[in-house]
């Protein structure tokens, strides 16, 4: 009886002893700070005010939130950009992967290596590669002014200083490269059964029906989750901003993330509870896209 | 002579001609704004299109010797070093016991981690911001390290859970009546036998910790103590000065990855697919 009782003790104190870390981990680093910006973005809590957040009564209670829609051009030119981040990268980011996936799996000639090479992109620092976007499109030294010159002489186009180029140099310092989607792709791809695709070939489907009509529809649950992580990553855009157009020219290129550094970190007019509010914004858009993407993709199986 | 093709090429002249097509495609966007970079580094003016007239290796000179990158580096290496061997560690314990016991709130643990995906980095970065502010760990590694070995632990929980969960039960049952303690199996019998899972946890977890720029940029102002992603992001607003090291900086601080990635591909390949695969 006695034991029993201590070797549940036992089991009981390994359990709470080896959850411990993970569990303090989880409540510094994201339970804590989540509470923190939901709490504090219904307060008011800015460079006037800079010691403490104050709770300004219930009528005030959404003041961040009405300011930033109605009021903040940064907030709105933000928002606008991130949705259309998310909205480039489902119309061209993962169609590119798919398409690139069906490419690289009927394994042609070097397919093995060009798919390694698709994914380097991925894995080297987006601090990097925001440099390296920062200098091709520098008019003195980049190659961007210079080949538009070459089309239309004496042009001089400055991709960063004009707003409307400024949006698409940003854009297209991340939006090809989807190394890890296709890498993804592929991946399911080669666990369909052989089978199915010698029945197509004996029944004399060509190789491009083949891919609309068994490739594709297999992949669609590879390809949801494939949009999920884009669509993400569109959102959630900071480095490439930060990098390569600093929000600009004036607002620009702002994100949502960008704007939330902007507004509580990185500039002289701080407005803490004002980032926290649209960090909230950022969280909740982040779940209803997934709950979006993963629907649609849902449905369409099922179908 | 060659690998085994599961799927011989199928297609007309035109079909395989769009395949090369679109294979040329995808490595010319991969490749050429590195190639770019790199070759632009040895012109004594860097930029624009073409070779150099003459090569020149100042660049990567001065940032041996006056910019000292080696401290960046060996910077970068013991944050993302330490943090990884932290969450793989805090992760694996957490995972295993999720994976292996019954205890009430045990769904509660996955859902805690599940929470973290939709949690982004930089909406709560300010609260963790003044968090490491009050803890003295503002401009710290200790700081970045804390960070970091947080960041991401939901991909690692995936990763480790289901590789435990595919453990023959057997094992530890039989380490068990050989009187080992519970730590004990974990530490002796499956942490051993998890190895392959660890080692996918653990690449994915420095690749991202490696390259992580936000959290560095806003906690390290120090430059002795900032990682090779903050040093380049130092470069946008110092960049005019010696444009020569810039490119060469560039280059070095994305070689190394691409270096283990070309000895490692198929390793690197298996990890970056497994996170999604439960996902």
């Amino acid at each position: 009886m006695r034991g029993k009782k201590t070797g549940f003790h036992r089991r009981s104190a390994f359990i709470i002893l080896f959850l411990a870390p993970a569990v303090l981990l989880f409540a510094a680093i994201y339970a804590y700070p989540l509470v923190n910006i939901i709490v504090t973005s219904f307060c008011e809590w800015n460079s006037k005010n800079f010691v403490a957040p104050k709770f300004l009564g219930l009528e005030h209670a959404f003041d961040n939130y009405i300011k930033m829609f109605t009021l903040d051009r940064n907030f709105q030119m933000a928002l606008i950009n991130s949705l259309k981040w998310v909205a480039l990268t489902m119309v061209i980011q993962v169609p590119w992967s798919v398409a690139a996936a069906l490419v690289l799996s009927k394994k042609e000639r070097g397919w093995r290596f060009t798919r390694n090479v698709f994914v380097i992109p991925n894995i080297i620092s987006t601090a990097a590669i925001g440099l390296i976007f920062l200098n091709l499109y520098s008019p003195s030294r980049g190659i961007v002014t210079e080949l538009c010159n070459l089309i239309r002489p004496g042009s001089d186009v400055n991709v960063l200083a004009s707003e409307n180029l400024a949006f698409w140099g940003v854009t297209f310092a991340f939006i090809l490269f989807g190394g890890s989607s296709c890498l993804l792709l592929l991946t399911q791809i080669f666990s369909i059964d052989p089978a199915i695709y010698e029945a197509a070939k004996v029944d004399g489907a060509d190789s491009f029906q083949i891919d609309t009509k068994i490739t594709l529809p297999l992949l669609k649950p590879m390809i949801g989750t494939v949009s999920v992580i884009a669509a993400n990553y569109g959102l959630l855009l900071y480095n490439e901003v930060a990098l390569i157009s600093g929000g600009g020219p004036d607002n620009a290129t702002y994100s949502l993330s960008y704007y939330i550094y902007r507004t509580a970190l990185g500039s002289k007019k701080l407005n803490f509870a004002r980032g926290n509010a649209a960090g909230v914004v950022q969280m909740v858009l982040g779940i209803l896209l997934v709950g979006m993407i993963s629907k649609i993709f849902q449905n369409k199986e099922e179908a | 002579m060659k690998r085994k093709r599961e799927r011989a090429e199928s297609g007309g002249i035109f079909t395989r001609f769009l395949r090369y097509l679109v294979m040329a495609l995808i490595l010319f966007i991969s490749l050429y704004p590195i190639l770019w970079v790199l070759i632009s580094s040895f012109k004594k003016k860097p930029g624009g299109l073409g070779l150099p007239e003459k090569w020149v290796f100042d660049g990567y000179i001065t940032i041996f010797t006056e910019l000292d990158i080696q401290t960046y580096f060996f910077n970068s290496l013991v944050i993302t070093g330490v943090s990884t061997l932290l969450s793989v560690a805090i992760v694996s314990m957490a995972a295993y016991v999720a994976a292996r016991m019954q205890f009430k709130g045990r769904a509660l643990i996955t859902l805690m981690f599940s929470t973290t995906l939709f949690i982004p980095a930089v909406s709560i970065s300010f609260p963790i911001y003044r968090l490491l502010g009050s803890l003295g760990l503002r401009d710290t590694r200790i700081g970045v390290i804390f960070i970091y070995s947080g960041l991401g632990i939901a991909v690692t929980y995936f990763i480790l859970h289901s590789y435990f969960v595919s453990i023959p039960r057997e094992m530890e049952e039989a380490a068990r009546v050989d009187g080992c303690g519970y730590a004990g199996t974990f530490f002796r019998i499956i942490l051993p036998i998890a190895k392959p899972g660890l080692a996918t946890a653990a690449i994915m977890a420095f690749l991202n910790n490696w390259n992580e720029f936000y959290f560095a940029s806003i906690l390290l102002k120090s430059p002795e103590k900032m990682t090779i992603p903050a040093l380049l992001g130092q470069f946008t607003s110092a960049y005019s000065r010696n444009l020569n090291g810039m490119f060469s900086a560039i280059i070095v601080a994305v070689a190394p990855t691409i270096l283990v990635f070309c000895l490692l591909s198929e390793t690197f390949v298996k990890s970056l697919t497994a996170g999604a695969v439960k996902g």
